[in-house]
């Protein structure tokens, strides 16, 4: 009866912190569900290497936009798509900083969930922008052409780095939350612990693993474990939700402050220029939009949240 | 006579419902083995696939 009573609580909080994104729904369902899984020390560096590539992705196809857009007219301004992806090179670099950083301080999972709520953020905003100013410059016949150049280039020395380094935090981030389920059941297995940390084998046996042993219990062990699981499960997924609210209530005040220390990792000084002055221009319009709009919809979520 | 009969139907079509639902239904306190790993199956999403991509949305126009 007690659980339910935490489990029904932790709903309301899941419910209230949706009810909270539909008046301003930024952040993505997509992207809460991703941000639980960064509530533990491997699934924050899964998260943020799968960002890191995707920025990188991103800048590869970001530069064939540029070349095609040089193509259909020789004369194209494309100072601002190059001073965008000046800045998601930089944004790259604070992704990786981040991931860095995290994994060699003692691990804080609403620190992880947050860095990571934001920075993917930071990446769509940017996207966005990317493909909204390349609009006018791209010719719509050519837009496949640079699919297809972007696709070619995608196995670079980079990208195949990231996919080992994200291989390898997946199988540790499965293999931790394989030896938890098992401690739960009582049911160790260190073959199969060394197995999924290994890469012999596979999300999907490891399931089938946990569900058989699972069915060996008797009834009443067997409804305890049950719902052990599910209430970490559901932990995980209301501190990805909560801390995704609280990111939006404060996401305009730490946005600059993000953006500011992203522009001074940019190299070339003409571009960093550009990018500040761009960067300045952006704020202005959006606290005069804020102004025009008087905070209507505000989330003012503040609860700490922590898994232990 | 063909009243007695529907009504008998009807009494054994429900009595024979309510047999086969009792197991598992929740407010008898008891735990199908069904059930249970369902429930796991539903409330388990935390292992990942190797494959999984991350979105953040395109570049090209």
């Amino acid at each position: 009866m007690k659980k339910f009573a935490v489990l029904a609580c932790l709903l309301m909080i899941a419910a209230f912190a949706s009810f909270a994104f539909a008046e301003e729904a930024d952040i993505s369902a997509e992207t809460q569900a991703e941000a639980s899984a960064a509530a533990s020390v491997h699934g924050a560096q899964v998260r943020l290497l799968q960002l890191e590539k995707s920025i990188a992705k991103n800048i590869i196809k970001g530069k064939a936009v540029v070349e095609a857009a040089v193509k259909a007219n020789a004369s194209a301004n494309t100072t601002g798509l190059e001073a965008t992806l000046a800045e998601m090179e930089a944004l790259k670099e604070q992704v990786s900083d981040e991931r860095k950083e995290l994994a060699s301080g003692s691990f804080n999972s609403t620190a992880a969930v947050k860095a990571f709520v934001e920075l993917k953020h930071d990446a769509i905003d940017l996207s966005k922008e990317f493909r909204a100013d390349a609009k006018a410059l791209v010719r719509e016949q050519d837009t496949g052409k640079v699919r297809e150049a972007a696709n070619r280039e995608r196995n670079t020395t980079e990208i195949k780095a990231l996919n080992e380094q994200i291989r390898a935090e997946i199988r540790a981030y499965n293999a931790a939350r394989l030896e938890e389920i098992l401690k739960v059941i009582g049911a160790g297995n260190d073959t199969l612990v060394a197995k999924v940390k290994s890469g012999e084998t596979n999300a999907g046996a490891v399931k089938a693993f946990v569900a058989a042993s699972i069915m060996l219990l008797d009834s009443e062990d067997r409804k305890e474990a049950v719902a052990e699981i599910r209430e970490e499960a559901s932990k995980r997924s209301v501190l990805g939700k909560a801390v995704s609210a609280q990111v939006r209530a404060r996401f305009e005040e730490e946005r600059e402050e993000r953006q500011k220390e992203r522009i001074e990792h940019i190299e070339d000084e003409e571009i960093r220029e550009i990018v500040r002055e761009r960067s300045g221009a952006k704020a202005e319009a959006r606290a005069e939009a804020e102004a025009r709009g008087s905070g209507r919809g505000k989330v003012t979520l503040d609860t700490e949240v922590t898994i232990e | 006579m063909k009243v007695a009969y529907l009504i008998a139907g009807v009494l054994l079509i429900a009595l024979l419902a309510g047999c086969t639902a009792q197991p598992t239904s929740p407010s008898s306190g008891g735990s199908s083995l069904q059930q249970d790993t369902q429930t796991l199956s539903e409330s388990d999403q935390s292992f990942m696939g190797e494959s999984e991509e991350m979105e953040i949305g395109e570049m090209a126009p």
